[in-house]
């Protein structure tokens, strides 16, 4: 630029300025177009993440009052808004399913225009919605491949920086996980800290919603259109853009509480019986004491009897097993044992 | 007691993945919400921006390697540049301006950026014969002050198909 005078300078910056003139007014149109597609067919609400759910339900409140002072339907549900309005639509399924693929399509070409490249379709089916490592005791779940229709990504530019986590490791364990994790990958890939990043990412997801709140046959359902753009997403996180992401506990805490929650059943269940059996002796023992050997015999069955069936109840359910112990502690209770057992004995 | 043991152990683990949760939901809303640029609808019109600066900067670079290079410049007056000589002026220019270490790492759509200039009458094509005997399109540069009249007429031409948005006697300078 060094060989051009002055004027020449001004000039050209006068002719860039002019063509920055024709690409606005000639893009505007384009945007008007789009916009009356966009209206139709993208959701008006919030683009919601489920995994935060718990923080957004306190923020009902706001949303709620910013509903109404942008449509004066205080009270309803963006999506009640939203689905009223499409049964105001006169148009068919396939119109609108037409009109989505062409709306997509013009997203492409813009995503194109504007140098963002597209992420593979086989990628998308493939790996954006297989099952992530649980890290820290959770495992993030991207939601169900059957509830989209149409999930497009598009990217540009890439950069490193940290990922996206609560940015503290919950203890020794996970810290030394990534610190293997670290040294284990190529170019440290897995160090939170110096993650592999999207520069900016484009997603058009289109979340498939049964028309009626009773129909959930899945040829009834109606796409609807959800468009995200992001700056700095690392490159093994772009499931997180799915607004069906959820967050569920890794599959080692969930052993471990089954497994402690066998191990106390189990307990309480030895216990109950070891109660059930030591009653059921003694009110053995003093029966025939009481009435004689013909007695005893009847009391045997009946009482062993009882005592199998509280055995067995604990393999089916909980529910069984509890009301069997209660008829028990009832039965034997109308012997009169309890209250000639000291629990201690036990 | 050993039931308590039991009963605590699972507790933890269940509290531990709660909190956990409640922290992961957290960041990822607060880091999503910084790092979103646009939702739903307004997501078309940060697009059509974004490729609008994508255009004007392809044309810019384009235009602007061309005329820094007295070499290219001079063969642009005269006989014509091609498009893949724009393309190495181009990728050499970013490579100085921006310190790559090697123009392979640079990918310039010159032919892209040539055609819109073209579109919009900055550049003329005429057609060349390599010294292989190949034919290729040439362009040469209209001069700056055509160029301006150039643009200005397209930028009226573009106002008329699109209503009034801009007046009839708009001028930049």
């Amino acid at each position: 630029m060094e060989s051009l005078t002055l004027d020449e300078k001004t000039t050209l910056i006068d002719v860039f300025r002019l063509f920055r003139v024709c690409l606005r007014v000639r893009w505007m149109r384009h945007t008007d177009v789009l916009r009356v597609l966009a209206h139709d067919l993208v959701g008006n609400h919030h683009y919601d993440i489920a995994a935060s759910h718990d923080v957004a339900k306190f923020r009902w409140g706001w949303r709620k009052f910013r509903h109404k002072t942008k449509r004066g339907q205080f009270g309803r549900e963006p999506s009640a808004v939203d689905a009223s309005r499409d049964s105001n639509d006169n148009g068919t399924s396939a119109d609108r399913d037409q009109l989505l693929k062409d709306f997509v399509d013009s997203l492409h070409d813009l995503a194109d225009k504007a140098n963002f490249d597209s992420v593979d379709n086989e990628w998308v089916a493939r790996s954006l919605f297989a099952p992530t490592p649980t890290h820290g005791g959770i495992t993030v779940v991207p939601g169900n491949k059957d509830d989209y229709g149409t999930v497009r990504l598009w990217v540009r530019g890439r950069n490193r920086g940290p990922s996206i986590s609560t940015g503290k490791s919950k203890g020794y364990l996970d810290k030394i996980h990534a610190r293997l994790q670290s040294k284990l990958a190529p170019r440290g890939d897995q160090n939170p800290d110096n993650v592999e990043r999207f520069s900016t990412v484009f997603a058009a997801v289109g979340v498939l919603k049964p028309h009626e709140p009773t129909t959930t046959a899945s040829d009834t359902r109606e796409e609807v259109m959800h468009l995200i753009m992001v700056n700095d997403v690392p490159t093994s996180q772009l499931h997180l853009l799915l607004p069906t992401v959820s967050v569920k506990m890794g599959a080692f805490d969930r052993a471990k509480i089954l497994f402690m929650g066998g191990v106390g059943g189990l307990t309480v269940a030895a216990k109950t019986a070891a109660v059930a059996y030591c009653a059921a002796e003694s009110a053995i023992q003093s029966h025939v004491a009481a009435k004689g050997s013909a007695a005893a015999a009847e009391v045997d069955v009946v009482t062993f009897a009882h005592f199998y069936l509280i055995l067995v109840s604990v393999a089916p359910s909980h529910r069984v097993f509890v009301i069997f112990c209660i008829y028990f502690r009832f039965w034997t209770n109308s012997l009169g044992f309890w209250r000639t057992i000291p629990f201690t004995q036990v | 007691m050993a039931l308590m043991v039991v009963g605590g152990v699972a507790f933890q683990t269940y509290a531990h993945f709660h909190s956990t949760k409640s922290e992961f939901a957290s960041a990822l809303r607060h880091q999503l919400d910084e790092k979103t640029v646009a939702r739903n609808e307004v997501v078309v019109s940060t697009l059509v921006e974004e490729t609008e600066l994508q255009e004007l900067k392809e044309v810019m670079v384009g235009y602007g390697a061309l005329l820094g290079d007295p070499d290219v410049r001079d063969r642009m007056e005269t006989t014509g540049v091609t498009a893949s000589e724009i393309k190495r002026a181009a990728e050499q220019w970013l490579t100085d301006q921006f310190g790559t270490k090697s123009a392979d790492n640079i990918e310039f759509d010159a032919q892209d950026a040539v055609a819109k200039m073209v579109r919009l009458g900055i550049l003329d094509t005429s057609v060349v014969n390599r010294q292989d005997g190949v034919e290729e399109d040439a362009y040469r540069s209209v001069g700056l002050d055509v160029a301006f009249d150039r643009l200005r007429q397209s930028a009226h031409r573009e106002v008329d198909r699109g209503g009034q948005l801009l007046p009839r006697d708009f001028k930049t300078n």
